[in-house]
């Protein structure tokens, strides 16, 4: 039997993300239709799509913001990357013969750059975030120039994505290409969206 | 000279819902309307982006119902049409109609 209740992740990021002025109304109107005998699967796409379109129209009616955002979080990622300078490549180097191929299989132990660079990507979005506390919407435009921008990483991981199939040994460079794909801007998204005040704080519900 | 608004499909098919239910236009009618009527599916985020849209332009107002529980508890937002909005809507009618109007190819498929 179907539960009459809402899928309870869903409504969290309508109530916390969906930023239009007729946000409660929008999400009652979701339920109730939901309620009427609508699957899980409408509620989340219903969800998804509401997102989406506030985000949209948020970014198109705050253009300036959203170059903004954007200048801001990749000024932050190049001075943090300055900063960071041979630092990683120097705290590696002890560990150099102990790592095991199959967790560092480029040989430079990437994964400890890893663990310095993902805090600056994190950084740079809580940084995004902090300036764009009414507009949520700007931390996805800057995580979502950061997946473009690593996205030119995808023709490799296609040919890896093959390679793997044949020889076994190339899964943990796939592994570490798909997590340069992804980290820096789902850590920037987390770290952006984590920062900013309560929703229910900002809804401007209208009269 | 009079500001001129230029109504889109989907924002003539949310005025002409909002109109057709009267005092009962809240986002679940006005979305079945337009399915029932036009066979058209409708996201909620997309009709309240419309109605927002058109709030601003002053073509429809809006007021909170009461919360009711199968709504989990949150408030129906009615929208209604405002003087300037029905006027908008009879201005693209004549404008719809003055376009279909000495059409050969449409006036063959009618018969």
């Amino acid at each position: 039997m179907k539960s009459s209740e809402s899928p309870s992740v869903a409504t969290w990021l309508l109530e916390n993300f969906a930023c239009g002025r007729e946000n409660h109304s929008l999400i009652g109107d979701i339920v109730e239709e939901y309620r009427c005998g609508h699957s899980r699967a409408w509620f989340w796409k219903q969800s998804v799509g509401a997102i989406i379109v506030s985000f949209g129209t948020e970014i198109r009616a705050n253009g300036f913001l959203a170059v903004r955002a954007v200048a801001i979080g990749w000024v932050t990622l190049y001075l943090g990357r300055v900063l960071l300078g041979s630092w990683p490549d120097m705290l590696s180097s002890p560990f150099d013969r102990r790592v095991p191929e199959a967790i560092d299989p480029l040989g430079h132990n990437g994964f400890i750059w890893w663990i310095f660079w993902i805090p600056v990507t994190a950084l740079s979005g809580w940084i995004v975030g902090r300036f764009h506390r009414a507009h949520r919407a700007m931390v996805f435009i800057f995580s979502g120039s950061v997946l473009l921008w690593d996205l030119r990483m995808l023709p490799w991981i296609c040919t890896l994505s093959i390679d793997v199939f044949s020889n076994s040994r190339y899964l943990p460079y796939l592994i570490s290409n798909l997590a340069g794909l992804t980290l820096p801007p789902a850590s920037i998204l987390l770290a952006g969206l984590c920062n900013g005040p309560l929703p229910r704080n900002t809804l401007r519900l209208s009269k | 000279m009079r500001e001129r608004f230029h109504l889109g499909n989907f924002e003539l098919f949310v005025m002409l819902a909002v109109i057709r239910l009267g005092k009962e236009a809240y986002g679940v009618p006005i979305s079945r309307e337009i399915k029932e009527r036009a066979s058209r599916s409708v996201t909620f985020g997309s009709l309240y982006a419309t109605l927002e849209r058109l709030q601003e332009k002053g073509l429809i107002s809006s007021e909170l119902g009461e919360p009711t529980p199968e709504r989990g508890g949150r408030a129906k937002k009615y929208f209604r049409v405002t003087a300037k909005g029905l006027r908008e809507v009879r201005v693209t009618q004549r404008a719809l109609l003055k376009l279909w109007q000495d059409l050969p190819q449409l006036e063959a498929r009618r018969t």
